[in-house]
């Protein structure tokens, strides 16, 4: 009894020293991750072949090579860049709108609803063979796929957020005389900004999976190209230089989009939407 | 007078199963409609020779069946889904209770997630492939983290939420900490458990199909792939729409299961 109970006096002391410290002890785990990685590469070793984890600073060296020294890979880097950004931005000025529309026409929600809903759980992805023998091999299948994947979570979190809108604000403005037009614009879009841009944030990994998926399975340039190639020439340290890539690519959009937040959306709370 | 009762306690309930079944009919009209009109058009011969009419899809999914095709590489598909899935969401929830109720865990670990969390996980499937080989493992594996991240961002979302004056109250009646946990804290955060569950669903179904397009040896991704080679687009079709039906089919199961979780909450989105 005493034993536990000055145990859970300790913890709940490192508890309130966590909660209030100010030593980045935030980095600790991300520095743990690349410890665990060196450690993995110094004691896995491969019986033949190349080493199955190539250590941090040969990986680093070859992303340096890629970047700055050869400077080979920014071609494929803007391919993957154009892919997302083409479909990604088709998403939104198609899903955004038709979002809006579904969450204040009757008719078009008891027609679009249950397509999108049984929609939502296929994986759309599982159309790109078919769109490969339509559009060929170029850019048009892959961001085909990446359209109608970062599609549907978009125009669920804008048809949300319109039906989240308060009758009463509408009212109001109704009563104040306000037109369609402007009820909409003043009233509407505010008010359901917060759960679209929780529906884009939902849309963007998902955007970026599609797009190295496709550029996985057939492509002659991006990063997933890259990646694949690599793979079956064995260079495993440009495998791991790809993901890298792939991942501060990920990681800088996420920021990015938390940014835009912040600057578009600081009145809002965080607005999950509830899939 | 006992036999009238319950004879009219069963016209009642069969009279609610219709209102029920009516319900879903109509709800559901436009895709039924659509598919009516897929086949309508298929027969009529209209379509393109890559798009297969329904009846032709059903034909050839029975001849898959007869051929043991079907049921071998839908398992494999399945199997994954499950393996992953469960892991996962096990993983995510546990730790995201964890690091949302310790202060300690949540310094130390969140930063962590939260970093990793956009990386594309399917970019890390070759060089799983490369450590485990193009078998189970390296499929399971990132299916596993793709479910991970989604569950345990919205349990320590809920976790977090969880209004302080719940567990006041609960430690004014002498809650143990376990006893807050699995009566307050975890109740509380049940819908967002719920809903990062259901977004690892679907992520899990897009990443095994991923996985299995990008390098396997069977599922039904390797089959739509295989399909492509040949040319042969009752076979891709079969592959479609057989991960469209588990996809549906396991998300409405999900959605079932949260209506009889969250009785008490009373929202309709579906």
């Amino acid at each position: 009894m005493s034993t536990s109970s000055r145990g859970s006096a300790w913890l709940s002391r490192l508890n309130d020293w966590a909660e209030q410290t100010t030593y980045p002890i935030s980095y600790l785990s991300i520095f743990g991750l690349l410890v665990v990685w060196e450690l993995g590469a110094l004691l896995v070793s491969s019986s033949y072949g190349p080493p199955l984890i190539p250590r941090v600073e040969v990986v680093a060296m070859e992303l340096y090579t890629m970047l700055v020294i050869e400077g080979t890979v920014y071609p494929d880097i803007f391919a993957t860049l154009f892919r997302v950004f083409v479909g990604f931005t088709a998403a939104l000025v198609v899903g955004i709108p038709v979002g809006i529309w579904m969450g204040s026409d009757k008719r078009v929600e008891f027609v679009l609803d249950p397509l999108i809903s049984t929609l939502y759980p296929v994986p759309r992805i599982a159309f790109y063979p078919l769109l490969l023998v339509i559009l060929g091999l170029g850019h048009a299948p892959k961001l085909v796929v990446i359209f109608i994947e970062s599609l549907i979570p978009i125009l669920l979190g804008s048809y949300y957020g319109v039906q989240s809108v308060s009758k009463l604000h509408i009212w109001s403005g109704e009563n104040f005389g306000a037109s369609r037009f402007r009820v909409f614009r003043d009233i509407v879009l505010p008010a359901s900004l917060p759960y679209i841009f929780s529906g884009v944030r939902m849309a963007m990994p998902i955007a970026l999976i599609v797009t190295v998926v496709t550029e996985l399975v057939a492509s002659s340039e991006g990063i997933g190209y890259v990646i694949i190639q690599a793979q079956g020439s064995f260079e495993y340290e440009t495998v791991f230089a790809g993901v890298v890539l792939i991942s501060a690519l990920g990681i800088t959009f996420d920021k990015l989009l938390a940014r835009l937040r912040e600057y578009l959306l600081f009145w809002a709370g965080d607005v999950s939407i509830d899939m | 007078m006992k036999t009238e009762s319950t004879n009219r306690q069963s016209i009642n309930s069969a009279v609610e199963a219709g209102k029920v079944a009516y319900r879903i009919l109509i709800r559901s009209s436009p895709v039924i409609a659509l598919l009516l009109l897929w086949q309508v058009v298929g027969l009529a011969g209209i379509l393109p020779e890559y798009v297969p009419a329904p009846h032709t899809i059903v034909s050839y999914l029975l001849v898959m069946w007869n051929e043991g095709t079907l049921v071998k590489n839908s398992w494999a598909t399945l199997q994954l889904v499950y393996v992953g899935f469960f892991g996962g969401s096990a993983l995510g929830i546990v730790l995201g209770v964890l690091t949302g109720r310790n202060a300690i865990f949540g310094r130390l670990f969140d930063p962590l997630v939260s970093m990793t969390y956009p990386i594309p996980k399917i970019a890390l499937f070759p060089i799983f492939v490369i450590w485990f080989g193009i078998g189970f493992m390296s499929k399971a594996v990132v299916v596993f983290l793709a479910a991970f991240y989604p569950v345990y961002i919205h349990t320590f979302d809920g976790v977090r939420n969880t209004p302080e004056l719940h567990i006041w109250s609960a430690q004014n009646f002498n809650a143990s900490r376990l006893q807050i946990l699995t009566e307050v804290v975890i109740p509380d955060s049940l819908p967002q458990i719920l809903s990062g569950l259901r977004v690892g669903l679907a992520l899990a179904f897009i990443v095994v199909f991923s996985a299995e397009l990008i390098q396997s040896d069977f599922g039904l991704g390797q089959l739509a792939l295989q399909a492509r080679q040949f040319n042969n687009y009752e076979l891709m079709f079969s592959s479609i729409s057989m991960i469209a039906i588990f996809g549906v089919f396991h998300d409405r199961l999900l959605l079932l299961i949260r209506q009889r979780l969250l009785y008490w909450q009373g929202g309709d989105h579906s």
